[in-house]
């Protein structure tokens, strides 16, 4: 069951966050990098057309997928002031 | 896709602009939802997209000139790679990047203008693809470009785009927003040392002609919302002053009357003239241009590129004028608000069917 690409990306987002908050880091991150097979597909809802991606859930039953779709993201540190709603 | 989907729609996927606004659309749900987080948690710092690619494997096929793409599914094999980059932009790069969606006159739009039929889409599409979208783009590119430029880019049958260019040119008239005079500042007293004096603009535009009396109003004319204009204007040095312009009306004073009276007797808001905007491409304003209504002249208050701003006398309103272009060339119009004139009589006839309110 995929889901929309949003919630992965919110997801992903998150754990960064978490990994970076932890106090016994001692390192400070800047920028990160994620590259990711991916499977993605649209669907039509709400009378507009959807994208779907979610990272691969199990290793053993992927493997009737020719080649995985891959998404990589960059992530930077901002202020939170500058980010904009 | 989901089972629902007519099987044709399901093998052919989506078109690729489609696709890009639901990629961009989950990017801007994603941050709008990470901003959200991050203000409700209090975290000084934040991580925010900077760069994302995607390498898309996808089915692309070419479907009435349109690319549509649809993502590999389980089992797919020999699937395309398509690979998008996108990164984080600035909304002045936004800007420069984005079409120009100016406000469409919708009597110009091109759907309009070519009528409905399958055929009629198609040559819609064949002009959006060389970024013409609306009538008015059309008639701008005809200057630049020409029309056989036009006509072989967009592969174009040369009749059809003649008769677009005629609907194009058509003259179109509008009533402009009523204004009115505040006769209370025109009153003041003098303040300072310069001098000024307060014109009456039917004056101005007709010296020597007598005034008109006041306009009675017809069933189904117009009334626009009132604008007060600016009833003084400084006096450059040495200019001399036409007492017949200058003079403001007062109401003579009697010996015993109250000073008050004179200014009782003055309405509180003065309706000015009518005012018709006049558009058309074939305006061009650095030619001689005038506009005859019967056998006189019609005002012309305000002139720029494609438009006129026409200020009839009353005697000239809802009567037919003929603008002359400074070519040798003249239009036939009619000082009415809403009115679209016609070329021909098939043109006529092509209007009062595609063009709502219409008059021809």
């Amino acid at each position: 069951m995929l889901r929309d690409l949003a919630i992965l990306l919110e997801e992903l987002q998150q754990g960064l966050t978490s990994a970076i908050s932890d106090p016994a880091l001692d390192m400070r991150i800047t920028n990160a990098q994620i590259l990711l097979p991916v499977d993605m597909r649209i669907i039509f809802r709400d009378g507009g057309v959807v994208l779907q991606g979610d990272v691969q859930r199990a290793s053993d039953d992927q493997h009737w997928f020719d080649g995985f779709s891959r998404l990589q993201i960059e992530w930077q540190e901002i202020p939170v002031e500058e980010v904009l709603l | 896709m989901s089972s629902d989907i007519p099987r044709l729609l399901q093998d052919s996927g989506v078109p690729f602009d489609m696709f890009i606004q639901s990629l961009t659309e989950q990017l801007d749900k994603a941050q709008a939802a990470m901003a959200l987080k991050a203000r409700v948690g209090k975290l000084p710092l934040t991580f925010a997209v900077k760069d994302i690619s995607l390498d898309l494997r996808a089915f692309v096929q070419l479907l009435e000139d349109e690319i549509y793409i649809r993502p590999a599914g389980p089992g797919d094999s020999e699937a395309s790679t398509i690979k998008l980059g996108l990164t984080t932009i600035t909304k002045s790069m936004v800007e420069e990047n984005a079409m120009d969606f100016e406000v469409e006159d919708p009597k110009l739009s091109l759907g309009d203008a070519l009528g409905k039929s399958k055929e009629s889409e198609d040559l819609q599409r064949r002009l959006e693809k060389i970024g013409v979208r609306n009538i008015k783009q059309l008639a701008d590119l005809r200057k630049t470009a020409g029309t056989d430029v036009i006509a072989r880019l967009a592969r174009f049958p040369h009749n059809r785009l003649q008769q677009l260019l005629k609907i194009a040119d058509l003259p179109r008239v509008t009533l402009e927003p009523r204004r009115t005079i505040e006769p209370q500042r025109a009153m003041e007293p003098r303040t300072t040392r310069e001098p000024q004096v307060a014109i009456d603009p039917r004056t101005v535009k007709n010296p020597g002609a007598p005034i008109e009396p006041g306009i009675p109003m017809e069933p189904g004319m117009p009334m626009g919302p009132r604008m007060p204009i600016e009833p003084r204007m400084p006096m450059e040095p040495g200019v001399a002053i036409n007492p017949r312009v200058a003079r403001i009306p007062r109401m003579a004073k009697e010996p015993g009357m109250p000073d008050s009276i004179g200014k009782q007797n003055i309405p509180n808001r003065t309706p000015a003239p009518n005012r018709f905007r006049l558009r058309t491409p074939l305006i061009n304003q650095n030619k001689l241009l005038r506009v005859l209504a019967g056998d006189r002249e019609v005002p012309i208050v305000e002139l720029k590129e494609g438009e006129m701003v026409l200020e009839p006398l009353v005697s000239q309103l809802g009567s037919d004028a003929t603008l002359e272009l400074g070519n040798g060339e003249s239009l036939k119009i009619q000082l009415v608000d809403g009115y679209v004139g016609s070329e021909s009589k098939e043109h006529s006839e092509d209007l009062s069917k595609n063009i709502p309110g219409g008059q021809t």
